[in-house]
């Protein structure tokens, strides 16, 4: 029986027609992956959903496909998009060092015309964060809110999800806000000479959910004897970047550059690796070529990335000792995406709990796998970062040690969170907050 | 797809494992390959009953489907027919069992390569194929692949590997295997298929114990031919490396520039040396290998000092497609196999071929066995650009079938060769695999038009499309390379023609001795037209029970060598001789079979005599004659090949009950086998419902649709419970 052969292949591509320098680029970078694969058996969404839209190599090829005009409806990529974690670790293991983080930063903003940033976010993104002032008294109603409950009774009856299941999300997620925030707490410290060593930047994690981690910071540069201060730095950036509004995240970016140029010398330390990546990444965001002033902002941009040290690397860069830490512990350690990734931060914090005599340091199984906190994600994506984050507290919990460790706050609220899902006493502490604990005496 | 379809699809099995967006659609369009076509609809089961209802409602439907793991293939086999259903198992990704005592695991088809050596670690055992995509790839695609890898030299390619399985029939039902059942071996059968037959959802896998010690060398020569010479070198000496891996100029400039290996910059070919077993022996191999080396050129010799270093030089050889892959959008990698002899010359010719189109080409090899990926880089939105490439990764297989090789050695099929089967088989053979075909998968649905050329169209095999390159008679002594379909073979005559003479030839009962093959052809045909019985024998030494007054061919007379390939450790010969015989043949160069039995070569394979070494590790090629006289042939002579089904395996153990073998490729080796030989006692048989037996009568349909070889056969439920 003669049977008419079947008509492989049907899908023909051809070159995208871009106009503009930034997209050019983009597309440039989609090309460089060949579908090869290797990257989705390390992608942490893909991990949880075996969905191949949901592998790096799907996204870059959704995107790709995007722009060369073969998704009729680009909303329809959204999903592949918008649950990206942004860890990084893909472009690690790819041979072509594909950026799909940059990338799927580009589709939300470029493609997506901003969908998948949730309302409250974009109003925090243009509005409040600009605008300390505003913000932080904002934050204490919501925060008070929290605290005597009311924010667990609203949820309960669904009254959070009915405005956004992402609050729904937050308030499940964090279990105590402060009433203090850490711009309160160094006011002792004072505020920045123009030739101190060190300014410590006030990063949105320590300074509004967890004071403490600053308090700890500034407690460690205290000991070490550098001069420091702070600065009245504004948020760095990153939610824009991650959203893909990189207008509003570069109006951020250029308040701290400015703020940042006043004292040349000094190393900008920060405490939460995600922000310290978002400080060093300023370059990149005025990569377009057809900004205004771009070149000039891009060379002062690079200043400042130079001189942005995350703390681990720091502590390691200037052999900060710990002599006070006797007490006889185990940790792991949890490496956050953007300190692993992003800023290729893998030996310092190992190398410095292994050099503290009284710590045994145990290596954390699937160490190289983000823990699907994400910044917003968490809220966001809910059903996958939690799909991520009860592997990563199960592989915590293996390690059988006292406690883990990290080094941004947004993976630490992550770990606490993870850990009690799981039933777990462990606790999941700052680097900060083990290396120089409050003084109970006081 | 329709959307009734989808709907009783989402009832089955549950809405968030069915997609079915246009953006999800697109997602699975493509694998690491050339082609894409658009799918109608996508579902992920999480267990084999999932997989066995959707496939049950797709056969319903007269939906086409396709099962898919990691999607890293590289010649089309997972890419579904526009607009059917693709069944995507990365949610089936547990490791059911690891039974440390017996070194076996029980995993599903969704589990990662990499992840189940990780997984096996604790008990000091490994899984040994290792794809250069293992950090990706499943263990599904392994099987349906029959995927090698740079380790598989010493330890063996998928199939060697694959005890077991369970899968999902086109019908919907569940068949399960082993190798330790009697009957036709189904595992081997369903491992290379390309799911063209079913749906592994379950695998069972030998396991090796992790070894001692492990040594890994790095080497620069000169030249490709010095590199070659020192491979050959190796094996002849008794060392059998568990890795030998060759690249050129043009790979490892790729490498270096990005990976940073440590590669030496400038030189012609590296190979990269591995050997591993206990610490003394590896030590003593190690000091061999050098001198071996350095005998051909080889300098700069480079040992890893420790594992880091060790999975340096590695990063660097698996880096070596994706390396190619930066300089381009696309890389094509073709994948041909020839015997390892003949490695400098395919190289010579290939990259003439490249040279000539103006293609950018790096080469790398598992030299050890032969294997050649030559990787062109080009892009794919550039149509003319996208042709020229895959006409010249055509010719290049052309070029290894003409040196006596094939066009997969570890790739597979796929849509991108299936016109290439042509090249390497006879239309009988071919017609054999499109009956294997149907009688598992009547309706065409299950990953159809995959591996087998579509259509019958004899003639036109070698004019395809601008390519008419003229295929040179094999240059080798022997005819191990039947005619190409194409040049339209002389036994397609139909035999029944000859049978009324034939069946004059006949004796009433009684021995009747063969002369040749064509004698042999000759007597089939006419005990076909006559409807007789046909019992097989060497020497008679199994005492298999023959009823009286029947037809008996003594296949004792049947002595020819057909090739033995000395520097290939490979042996071809006709299967009346004995093993005693046979040594006398290779003993002298210090050859050994890895293969003990009393009678003739072809009563052993026939009974399956010996388990260990297995039997079906030790054939790589077949010729057969089936009841109807027509000559079939599987395998080739070279140590990797996927081409096509592994239908040799079939006639191992199957007592001449689907045609004759007459001549067997065997592997050789420069040392006897290290661990002794455990004999097959007689497959007990007992009463009993086994779902195989209606398997095995199709199969049985397949060769010997008259039912005259060795009536007296019946598989049967083996009495060990399961």
């Amino acid at each position: 029986m003669p049977v008419e052969p079947i008509r492989f292949p049907d899908i023909q591509t051809h070159p995208a027609v871009l106009t503009k320098s930034i997209d050019k680029a983009h597309y440039e970078d989609t090309l460089h992956c060949n579908r090869c694969g290797f990257c989705t058996s390390s992608c942490p969404t893909y991990i949880a959903t075996g969905d191949e839209g949901l592998s790096p190599r799907g996204r870059n090829q959704a995107f790709r496909a995007v722009l060369e005009g073969r998704l009729k409806d680009p909303a329809e990529a959204e999903r592949f998009f918008s649950t990206c974690l942004m860890c990084g670790i893909c472009t690690s293991v790819c041979f072509s060092e594909v950026p799909t983080a940059e990338l799927m930063s580009a589709a939300r903003g470029t493609v997506m015309g901003k969908q998948g940033e949730p309302w409250f976010l974009k109003i925090s993104l243009r509005f409040f964060l600009p605008r300390p002032g505003l913000l932080e008294p904002m934050l204490k109603i919501l925060f008070i809110g929290k605290r005597i409950g009311l924010s667990g009774v609203l949820n309960r009856i669904g009254f959070l999800r009915l405005i956004s299941s992402q609050l729904s999300a937050a308030d499940e997620m964090v279990d105590s806000v402060p009433v203090r925030f850490l711009r309160d707490r160094v006011r002792p410290y004072p505020p920045a000479a123009r030739d101190a060593d060190v300014i410590h930047f006030l990063a949105c994690g320590p300074n509004y959910l967890k004071p403490e981690v600053g308090e700890a910071t500034a407690r460690i540069l205290k000991r070490a004897g550098v001069r420091f201060g702070y600065v009245k730095n504004v948020c760095c950036g990153l939610p824009g970047t991650t959203y893909g509004d990189l207008p509003a995240a570069r109006a951020l970016a250029q308040k701290n550059i400015e703020l940042l140029e006043d004292h040349p010398n000094a190393v900008i330390l920060l405490d939460d690796s995600s922000c310290a990546a978002s400080v060093k990444d300023y370059p990149a965001l005025f990569r377009d070529q057809e900004l205004p002033s771009g070149d000039d902002w891009r060379r002062r941009a690079e200043a400042v990335s130079r001189r942005t040290r995350d703390l681990s690397e720091w502590l390691v860069e200037k052999g900060i000792q710990f002599p006070h830490l006797t007490e006889t512990t185990s940790v792991t350690y949890h490496d956050p995406c953007k300190a692993r990734y992003a800023q290729k931060i893998v030996h310092p914090p190992r190398a410095l709990l292994s050099s503290l005599p009284a710590v045994s340091f145990r290596e954390l199984p699937e160490a190289e796998q983000c823990c699907g906190a994400g910044g917003t994600y968490c809220f966001a994506q809910p059903e996958i970062s939690r799909a991520v984050l009860d592997r990563k507290a199960g592989n915590v919990i293996s390690t059988k040690t006292d406690g883990v460790l990290t080094s941004s706050v947004s993976c630490l609220l992550q770990l606490q969170f993870g850990l009690r899902r799981l039933g777990s006493a462990m606790r999941a502490l700052h680097l900060s907050e083990f290396l120089s604990p409050p003084d109970k005496n006081r | 797809m329709n959307t009734h379809f989808v709907k009783r699809l989402q009832k089955e099995i549950g809405k968030g494992n069915v997609l079915d967006s246009p953006a999800s659609l697109l997602i699975y369009s493509y694998d690491s390959g050339v082609d894409k076509a658009l799918p109608g609809a996508v579902v992920l089961p999480q267990t084999a009953s999932q997989v066995a209802a959707v496939v049950g409602l797709a056969r319903r439907e007269g939906i086409p489907f396709v099962a898919r793991g990691a999607g890293t293939n590289l010649c089309g086999c997972t890419i579904p027919v526009p607009g059917g259903l693709v069944i995507h198992l990365s949610r089936m990704d547990r490791v059911l069992k690891v039974d440390a005592h017996r070194r076996r695991a029980v995993v599903e088809p969704g589990v990662v390569n990499l992840r189940l050596q990780k997984v096996l670690v604790p008990y000091g055992l490994t899984y040994a194929p290792d794809p250069a995509s293992q950090k990706a790839c499943t263990l599904g695609g392994n099987a349906g692949t029959n995927a090698g890898g740079p380790h598989c030299l010493k330890h063996g390619i998928t199939t060697h590997h694959v005890t077991g399985c369970e899968v999902v029939l086109p019908d919907g039902t569940f068949l399960r295997t082993s190798i330790d059942d009697p009957g036709y071996d189904l595992t081997g059968l369903f491992v290379g298929a390309e799911g063209t037959l079913g749906i592994i959802t379950q695998i069972e896998v030998g396991l090796l114990p992790l070894p001692e010690d492990v040594r890994t060398f790095l080497v620069s020569y000169p030249s490709i031919e010095a590199a070659v010479q020192s491979v050959t070198d190796i094996i002849s000496s008794g060392i059998v490396p568990t890795a030998l891996e060759l690249m050129d100029r043009v790979t490892v400039e790729a490498v270096e520039e990005f990976v940073h290996a440590g590669y030496p910059r400038g030189v012609e070919a590296v190979l990269l040396i591995e050997v591993d077993g206990p610490k003394e022996r590896i030590r003593r191999e190690s000091e061999k290998l050098r001198e071996l080396c350095q005998k051909n050129g080889g300098g700069d010799i480079r040992e890893a000092q420790n594992e880091r270093e060790r999975e340096k030089l590695w990063e660097g050889r698996r880096g070596s497609y994706p390396a190619m892959a930066r300089l381009a959008p696309n890389v094509l990698v073709e994948d041909g196999v020839v015997p390892r002899t003949r490695l400098p010359e395919a190289v010579k010719r290939i990259r003439a071929i490249a040279a000539r189109e103006g293609i950018r080409m790096g080469l790398i090899a598992h030299a050890g066995d032969g294997n050649l990926h030559p990787n062109m880089i080009f892009d794919e939105r550039n149509p003319e650009e996208t042709r020229l490439v895959r006409a010249a990764g055509y010719e290049m297989m052309k070029v290894c079938v003409e040196l006596g090789g094939s066009i997969s050695g570890e790739h597979g099929i796929g849509i991108d060769k299936r016109e290439a089967m042509r090249w390497l088989f006879t239309p009988q053979t071919l017609t054999v695999f499109r009956k294997i075909k149907t009688a598992f998968d009547p309706d065409n649905l299950c990953n159809p038009d995959k591996l087998i050329p579509v259509a019958e169209q004899p003639g036109r095999g070698l004019d395809h499309g601008s390519l008419a390159v003229p295929v040179a008679a094999p240059s080798q002594s022997s005819g191990t390379l039947e005619a190409p379909e194409a040049r339209g073979a002389p036994s397609q005559s139909s035999g029944t023609l000859e049978a009324p003479e034939a069946r004059n030839e006949l004796p009433d009962s009684g021995v009747l001795p063969i002369q040749n093959v064509e004698h042999l052809q000759r007597v089939l045909r006419g005990a076909r037209a006559a409807g007789r019985a046909v019992f097989l024998k060497g020497l008679g030494t199994k005492g298999f029970p023959i009823p009286s007054g029947a037809l008996i061919l003594a296949l004792d007379g049947l002595k020819s060598v057909v090739d033995y390939d000395k520097e290939n450790f490979t042996l071809s010969v006709q299967c009346g001789w004995t093993l005693p015989e046979l040594g006398a043949l290779i003993g002298p160069h210090s050859q050994f079979l890895h293969i003990d039995g009393g009678g003739t070569l072809g009563g052993i394979l026939s009974a399956r005599a010996s388990l260990k070494p297995r039997l079906r590790d030790q054939v790589i090629g077949m010729k057969c004659v089936l009841s109807d006289g027509q000559l079939v042939e599987f395998g080739a002579k070279v140590m990797k090949n996927v081409a096509g089904y592994d239908a040799a395996k079939l006639f191992l153990g199957a007592w001449g009950s689907l045609g004759v073998i007459t001549e067997v490729t065997l592997r050789l080796f420069p040392f006897p086998p290290e661990e002794p030989f455990v004999k097959n006692p007689r497959p007990e048989t007992s009463r009993g419902e086994d779902p195989r037996r209606a398997i095995y009568q199709k199969i049985k349909n397949i060769f010997d649709p008259a039912g005259i070889m060795n009536p007296t056969i019946k598989w049967e439920e083996p009495t060990v419970a399961r």
